[in-house]
């Protein structure tokens, strides 16, 4: 147990960097949200424009005047900012000790090293649980200067649960990146290529439909805020995906990174 | 020289993977341009007919059609500018922090060569990286406008300014990156930092079209350095532009001097 707290304890201050300005960009939005709390303009123009139009902004199922769909439209780059830090995550919380020349000390302790990277593993999702928690945590305690809407707290809970399933998909991937990969400096510069990469494929993907069987490669396709607040659910295909990418990546790391020649 | 040479043979790999990867992903958008202009031509129509005051408050315009090869570029590259962003910061966080964090700091510094000389020759080689990054999209650029076009209008003219402007917008990413690494104690990962730094900025910039808020108009280069207006009025925000360069003159100077006295951290 000493290798889980010891992790936890060394990634809690950059978490906390990470609450800390992800609570500010929230902060400056919802200084901007005030000029849009149900203000009647607003709606009113809203209700001129036809419907067609409406659909194609994208603000079809949002009503930008109330605080849920207003989060809807943060919420969106809440995603991306949660998938970095836990690619970067899964990636550091095994490299690091090659990083930092301390991979002779630790392994050659009378522990096996599945195990030790087993602890590892445990504390990256304890701290994503924390990143989730902290992130919508801040999130409510900043919008409360506003009336809820009716279904705002339960969209909130949703949308923490959708972005600690697309959190675990990329730590997954950093994991599974840093187990497999030789190259240790590569792995990090690999991962955000795969990032960036899926991120603009679902991009493309609001420009076009021809390439909509992309979707199950491009997490960022999986989970959109406003879908979620439109129905109220998460779709079950992309919560199984996510959990077993994660399975089978825990299960992949503890396999091969024991046998990988450590760099040292 | 040696630093120089040295310098420069380790960001070839990034230079190119940076540009391939850059080069790439403006060719999957261009790519579905042709689709997506049958698709827009009617959104055009309907969008013409509505004041613009309107439009822009839900961020929107109708400045440049969408349906036209100019209006897709103007969609399309602030997500080519998020990637020259992130390696530009990339750059900028690793040039100085990184013989501390690969403890090879006092091997270098050692040396005699002074610390100015090592500065200089490191800087004008991120500047080289950064250029042939441009360089090589710049004429895959025009190279696919030719493929992609689908017959559709355009002069090559329009986007001088927009590509030209990438240099200021690098310049200035790099600069506070650099400025930045000098005040932090020990750069552990470039990488989070250059992500932090790229798409902070690209979020700001997104608060700024969906709200119109002021405050943000000032912070961002990417308000700086907008493509839409670039496009439609063929010139640059003259403020910003200045307000870039100083930025960029400012932070460059200042990490300069910081370095000078630095402690460096040994083994």
């Amino acid at each position: 147990m000493q290798v889980f707290f010891k992790e936890l304890k060394d990634h809690l201050k950059p978490l906390l960097i990470w609450l800390v300005s992800v609570a500010v960009f929230i902060y400056m939005g919802s200084s901007e949200f005030e000029g849009y709390y149900h203000n009647p303009e607003m709606n009113e123009m809203l209700n001129l424009l036809p419907p067609q139009l409406v659909q194609a902004m994208g603000l079809g199922a949002v009503n930008i005047t109330v605080p849920s769909g207003y989060a809807s439209l943060l919420i969106n780059f809440m995603l991306i900012i949660v998938g970095i830090y836990s690619l970067l995550l899964g990636s550091s919380i095994i490299l690091r000790e090659e990083r930092d020349k301390t991979a002779e000390f630790l392994y050659t302790m009378p522990t096996k090293k599945g195990w030790i990277v087993f602890e590892k593993i445990m504390a990256g999702i304890l701290l994503n649980v924390l990143l989730v928690i902290g992130i919508y945590g801040s999130f409510i305690a900043i919008m409360s200067r506003f009336e809820f809407d009716e279904h705002f707290i339960e969209f909130m809970i949703l949308s923490s649960v959708a972005s600690f399933l697309l959190a675990i998909i990329f730590y997954g991937l950093g994991l599974i990146l840093s187990a497999v990969m030789n190259q240790y400096k590569k792995v990090e510069s690999v991962g955000i290529g795969i990032l960036l990469f899926t991120y603009i494929i679902s991009i493309v993907m609001t420009l076009t439909d021809k390439i909509d069987f992309t979707k199950y490669f491009t997490p960022f396709a999986y989970f959109q805020s406003s879908e979620i607040l439109k129905t109220l659910t998460i779709e079950n295909v992309y919560s199984w995906i996510s959990v077993c990418f994660l399975i089978v990546s825990v299960i992949v790391t503890l396999i091969v990174y024991p046998k990988r020649d450590l760099r040292v | 020289m040696n630093i120089f040479k040295f310098e420069l043979k380790r960001y070839s790999a990034s230079i190119i993977s940076w540009s391939l990867g850059i080069v790439g992903i403006m060719a999957l958008f261009l790519v579905f341009f042709p689709t997506f202009s049958e698709n827009s031509s009617l959104m055009d129509q309907i969008l013409s007919n509505y004041p613009e005051e309107l439009l822009k408050a839900f961020g929107m315009t109708n400045e440049i059609p969408l349906s036209t090869v100019n209006g897709y570029v103007a969609l399309l590259f602030p997500y080519v500018q998020i990637c020259f962003a992130i390696q530009s910061a990339l750059y900028g966080f690793g040039m100085l922090s990184l013989e501390e964090r690969n403890l090879t700091a006092d091997f270098l510094l050692s040396k005699p060569v002074s610390r100015d000389k090592i500065f200089i020759n490191k800087l004008i080689s991120v500047l080289i990286s950064i250029l042939l990054t441009i360089l090589i999209f710049a004429v895959s650029f025009y190279g696919m406008l030719i493929v992609f076009s689908d017959g559709n209008e355009y002069q090559f003219s329009d986007f001088k300014l927009l590509l030209s402007s990438l240099i200021f917008f690098q310049l200035f990413v790099f600069t506070i990156s650099v400025l930045i690494s000098q005040f932090i104690h020990k750069v552990k990962s470039t990488i989070s930092l250059a992500m932090g730094i790229g798409l902070g900025f690209y979020i700001l910039s997104a608060f700024e079209a969906l709200f119109g808020s002021k405050i943000f108009q000032f912070i961002t280069p990417f308000y700086y350095f907008n493509p839409t207006y670039m496009i439609k009025n063929q010139e640059y925000h003259t403020l910003y532009l200045w307000i870039s360069i100083a930025v960029t003159m400012v932070s460059l100077i200042s990490a300069y001097f910081i370095y000078q006295n630095k402690d460096i951290q040994a083994v």
